[in-house]
């Protein structure tokens, strides 16, 4: 049954203690915190039934992040689809302030790759090796994908300096 | 960390500060898994295989189990135990270790008492439906699924929920299992002998679901289980959830 699998009581712990990371990430990602929390339920829910295919290639945890950033990517896809979200969502506007330009829309901007890794890097304070895990990809991707945002996003801050 | 990268940090921080935690619901996750869900036993709380087994209480399950009222209302427990009755014994070595290494949620359930079991029923998929009490006269209602060689742990070989005895206004317990995605959920609880069936809403439809031998069972959707209604022998009904 599957919640007698083997990595349900580290699941449930990692859910308690990190919740409000995976929806801070989630709601950025999904572009409002109901949206995300949902993502977050439904990433750590996948992550219950398919406990049995984690392999111990890194770190749980890292693998749970990519179950929770895959169902929010979803969510968010589905809102575009269905024209409930601006074609770019961007960072959530959670706070009731007007949408402000600058690092929101800039961040929106960048490419679906960097986007999360910035996010995974920010708000949830993952290191390297554990992004590269999310990410699917290689450490010096990673490493490469972060140089490029923070390229790109400190050329958009020289330009408003100017 | 570089002058850009704690601009962005802060920024990142001030466009979307870090959210409360209060809509944070574990038993929620486990309802959309698909498994053993508390939230269909509100006052129950999920334990994977569970407490401590007393070494002077065990054999004297029945007594115990009576004496306290576990499964007062329960027909299909009130017998000598059988041999089908037993637990698989890979599933009561992996008890006793936990017991032994501390484990199991103890607390106000009081202590598990695994030669109080009662075989009450089998679900489709093959689980071995018990009825448990503690040492605290709570019932737990054990699913036994895996067969002992298969049962590395006591987390591998059943799923478990326990609360306070059934009554009236909690005549039944409610828990779903869905082992994987090719596989249908399964709901199903244990209830009173005075409960003939329960009805609840699957795939927008009403299902009624008949009570035998104090086990109810349903295959299929289970999104509306929330709200479940009791049908009495007297013809009265009770919606819980």
């Amino acid at each position: 049954m599957a919640q007698t699998g083997p990595f349900t009581r580290e699941l449930e712990a990692v859910y308690r203690e990190r919740y409000r990371d995976f929806l801070r990430v989630a709601t950025a990602i999904v572009g409002d915190e109901a949206s995300g929390h949902d993502a977050v339920q439904d990433g750590f829910a996948q992550a219950l039934r398919e406990q049995h295919s984690f392999r111990g290639e890194g770190p749980l945890q890292a693998w749970v992040w990519r179950t929770v950033a895959n169902a929010a990517l979803a969510a968010r896809r589905r809102r575009v689809a269905r024209r409930e979200a601006p074609e770019v969502l961007g960072i959530a506007n959670t706070n009731g302030r007007t949408d402000e330009p600058g690092v929101r829309a800039w961040v929106a901007a960048l490419p679906e790759r960097q986007r999360l890794a910035v996010y995974l890097r920010y708000y949830a304070d993952l290191d390297y090796r554990s992004i590269a895990h999310v990410l699917g990809v290689e450490v010096g991707t990673v490493s490469a994908t972060l140089s490029s945002a923070h390229q790109a996003l400190r050329s958009r801050l020289e330009e408003v300096e100017r | 960390m570089s002058n850009v990268e704690s601009l962005i940090s802060s920024e990142l921080e001030r466009i979307l500060p870090l959210p409360d935690g209060s809509r944070a619901d574990w038993s929620e996750v486990l309802r959309r898994a698909g498994v053993a869900d508390p939230h269909h036993w509100p006052r129950w709380r999920p334990i994977l295989v569970a407490a401590v087994v007393v070494a002077a209480l065990v054999g004297v399950g029945v007594a115990i189990a009576d004496g306290l009222g576990a499964f007062n209302g329960i027909s299909a427990t009130q017998h000598p135990p059988t041999s089908a009755d037993k637990l698989d014994p890979a599933l009561v070595a992996a008890i006793n270790a936990e017991n032994a290494a501390g484990g199991g949620p103890a607390g106000t359930e009081g202590q598990l008492l695994p030669d109080s079991a009662r075989f009450v029923g089998q679900l489709a998929d093959g689980a071995r439906i018990y009825a448990v009490a503690t040492s605290a006269g709570q019932l737990c209602v054990l699913a036994e699924r895996l067969p002992a060689s298969n049962a590395t742990t006591a987390e591998g070989a059943a799923a478990m929920g326990c609360g306070s005895p059934l009554t009236q206004h909690q005549p039944t317990t409610i828990a779903s299992f869905k082992a994987n995605e090719q596989t249908p959920t399964i709901s199903w609880g244990i209830a009173l002998d005075t409960v003939t069936a329960v009805s609840f809403t699957s795939g927008g439809q009403e299902v009624t679901v008949p009570v035998k031998n104090n086990v109810w069972a349903y295959e299929g959707d289970n999104s509306a289980i929330d709200s479940l209604t009791v049908h009495f022998s007297d013809g009265s009904t009770e919606t819980i959830g």
